[in-house]
């Protein structure tokens, strides 16, 4: 899932799926997966399938769920426009994470994969810091900054930039800020990955050709990333529309995602059957996005391949 | 909590697999011939210290017996663990709170509890022998107060509607209904306009009109220490306990129980069906109910005893509800009520304060 992988082979027959899915696995790799295979199966698969039944079940309040299917918990859903606006926003946070800590991500990652400097290895180290803190200490480590009276307001304050504190927290910008930092490392391991992969020498055949280092990077190394960008992002992308503890803690009742919603049913008002139908849409969207994207994803290397 | 995609779905469904996969077999612990050994579910935090300290500690060497604390989940996951579990052993004696546990005993998901199992139901408060409807004795309750910053507003506050003064705007922290303290200032506030929690209207009206007032929207309790610290927040409503600890680490905050009066929230145990040391569980229960465990818990948690034997020395007083005439002030809502009512609250407060907040903008 994660970049690094190596250019398919220049001899392969023009299959280019074939490089991520095995088609000549040999049989004692089969075994290796076995342990997986039955993690996934018994703490994904199974919880999967349960909580897809619960779906189907009615609810009635301050009782346990009469026995019959029934389809009234999707219909309450995607019935109501409050919550088809939530996934909506849901689904546009998510994007707006993404293309941020892409963005921002990218610089930081190239500057890891190509520098010749002493102190990268203490760069690394920093980047992957804080994803060794709990994201709940990391969110109110914002929450402290950005409090009306936080560090930040402060600052602003005192440098006469603003003559009230910005309302960071309880907004979108709030939420943003947090999952922005939340997705960063995930965005800079996964790029360092995919722009170390990139043959230097390519570069290298390009300056010699005449072009600038800037050109070099846009015409040759930029585009020979995107793969692995699209990669990235896809995996930022499911994080973010899953997170819950950032929303929860900074967004408010302005900002409603699906995964808030999903507790508040599964833990508060117990209409396990309507939780379990918002946790279904959720998958159904998230998962047919990444099949979307990674269909995306095989035509861009195939042509990649063919030029 | 935010890990690879494969886990969040896992998580989102933890309380339905848990329940499934780890409940049946393998969580049998191991029967102690000697010392009978008894699983009580409580909460975390200062109220476990206390209860182990307090409670357990002394129980062990008086009934000869082993508790095993579980800690986990609110009242609400607790109920939701009992439910999912059912007929499988979780826990011999649990904590809920009052609505809680009347909807573990409809589903029948409890046993009974009358004074011939303890005793000393007959020492309690009438209310606390009688909310429980049979399924468990009240054993303490926490008044909503309304809890300020006592440096910055000035004079203290006596009315509720403190929290809607102009002079307070974005110092006011409000919890999400699906929380009891958002829950209990909905009731509030319909009381005030002249409705209760059957109709609800009012009170829907009044918190519309709060939504320029607040500053915080947060949901647990610990949530708010923050806050509180910084002086982000000069007023919200708040549990009296919980609020009584923070006075006590030293924060320059007061609290009052508002001229218009409060709610309070009730706590009891219940002992579930599939429980497998019974016996033991009514003693423990009983021995909880004793005027010295009480007493005690009152002295450490400010939680509101209700045996009615109970006495607390005066520099208690406005620090702890004691008494029949200061619980007698305390309003008990319809607990039944409100645990029919509440999802469709939820779904409500979701899209009016959403739309609140839309339209101040």
């Amino acid at each position: 899932m994660t970049g690094g992988r190596p250019r398919p082979p220049a001899t392969g027959r023009g299959a280019p799926a074939a490089a991520a899915s095995g088609g000549r696995v040999p049989r004692t790799g089969r075994w290796l997966a076995a342990p997986l295979a039955f993690w996934l199966a018994a703490w994904f698969l199974l919880p999967v399938a349960l909580l897809l039944a619960e779906s189907f079940r009615p609810v009635v309040i301050g009782q346990p769920t009469p026995p019959g299917l029934t389809l009234a918990n999707y219909a309450r859903f995607l019935g109501d426009p409050f919550y088809r606006g939530t996934l909506a926003a849901t689904l546009v946070l998510g994007a707006a994470v993404t293309a941020l800590a892409l963005a921002l991500g990218y610089p930081v990652a190239y500057g890891l994969a190509r520098g010749r400097h002493r102190g990268r290895a203490v760069l690394r180290l920093c980047v992957v810091a804080p994803l060794l803190v709990s994201v709940v200490i990391r969110t109110y480590g914002w929450i402290v900054l950005l409090a009306n009276n936080g560090a930040v307001n402060q600052a602003l304050l005192a440098l006469g930039l603003v003559d009230q504190p910005v309302k960071f927290l309880f907004t979108h910008t709030g939420v943003l800020i947090g999952l922005v930092h939340f997705a960063l490392p995930v965005a800079i391991l996964s790029l360092v990955g995919v722009i170390e992969a990139v043959d230097r020498s390519l570069e290298d055949a390009a300056r010699g050709l005449g072009a600038g280092a800037w050109r070099a990077f846009w015409a040759v190394t930029f585009p020979l990333t995107l793969p692995g960008v699209a990669a990235g992002g896809m995996l930022i992308f499911s994080l973010t529309v899953a997170a819950f503890v950032t929303p929860a803690l900074m967004g408010g009742p302005s900002l409603i995602v699906l995964s808030t919603l999903i507790y508040q049913q599964m833990t508060v008002t117990l209409e396990w059957g309507f939780g379990a139908a918002v946790a279904t849409i959720l998958l159904v969207v998230a998962t047919g996005l990444f099949l979307a994207a990674q269909r995306g994803l095989a035509s861009m290397r195939g042509t990649g391949a063919a030029a | 909590m935010e890990r690879g995609a494969r886990t969040w779905a896992t998580i989102l469904t933890a309380s339905i697999a848990l329940a499934a996969l780890a409940g049946a077999p393998g969580r049998t612990r191991p029967a102690g011939a000697q010392a009978r050994e008894l699983v009580f579910s409580g909460y975390g935090g200062d109220y476990g210290e206390v209860m182990k300290k307090l409670v357990i500690e002394p129980f062990e060497r008086q009934f000869n017996a082993r508790v095993v604390y579980d800690a986990t989940g609110s009242s609400a996951q607790k109920l939701a663990k009992l439910r999912a579990t059912r007929d499988t052993y979780t826990w011999d004696v649990t904590v809920l709170t009052g609505y809680d546990l009347l909807a573990a005993g409809r589903e029948g998901l409890l046993e009974p509890i009358g004074a011939d199992r303890v005793p000393n139901l007959p020492k309690l408060h009438d209310f606390a022998q009688r909310e429980g409807q049979g399924w468990g004795p009240i054993t303490s309750v926490d008044p909503l107060v309304l809890l300020y910053n006592r440096d910055r507003v000035k004079p203290a506050p006596d009315s509720w509607t403190a929290l809607w003064d102009p002079k307070y705007r974005g110092k006011v922290a409000v919890s999400h209904v699906s929380e009891g303290k958002g829950l209990f200032l909905l009731l509030v506030a319909a009381y005030m306009g002249g409705g209760d929690e059957k109709h609800i209207e009012p009170g829907f009206a009044r918190l519309r009109e709060l939504v320029p007032q607040v500053g915080a929207w947060l949901t647990l309790s610990p949530q708010y220490v923050p806050y509180l610290q910084r002086e982000d927040v000069w007023l919200t409503p708040y549990w009296n306990g919980r609020a009584q600890l923070m006075i006590d680490q030293g924060l320059p905050l007061g609290t009052v129980i508002p001229k218009e009066g409060t709610l309070a929230i009730t706590n009891s145990f219940g002992v579930p069906k599939s429980a497998r040391q019974k016996t033991l569980a009514y003693e423990f229960i009983n021995f909880y109910l004793d005027r010295t465990q009480q007493e005690a818990f009152a002295r450490k948690i400010y939680y509101s005893p209700t045996n009615r034997e109970v006495t607390l020395p005066p520099e208690y007083a406005g620090r702890v509800a004691v008494g029949r005439e200061a619980i007698g002030r305390l309003r008990f809502p319809d607990e039944d009520y409100l645990a029919r009512a509440r999802g469709a609250w939820v779904e409500r407060w979701n899209k009016e304060i959403y739309d609140a907040l839309k339209y101040q903008k």
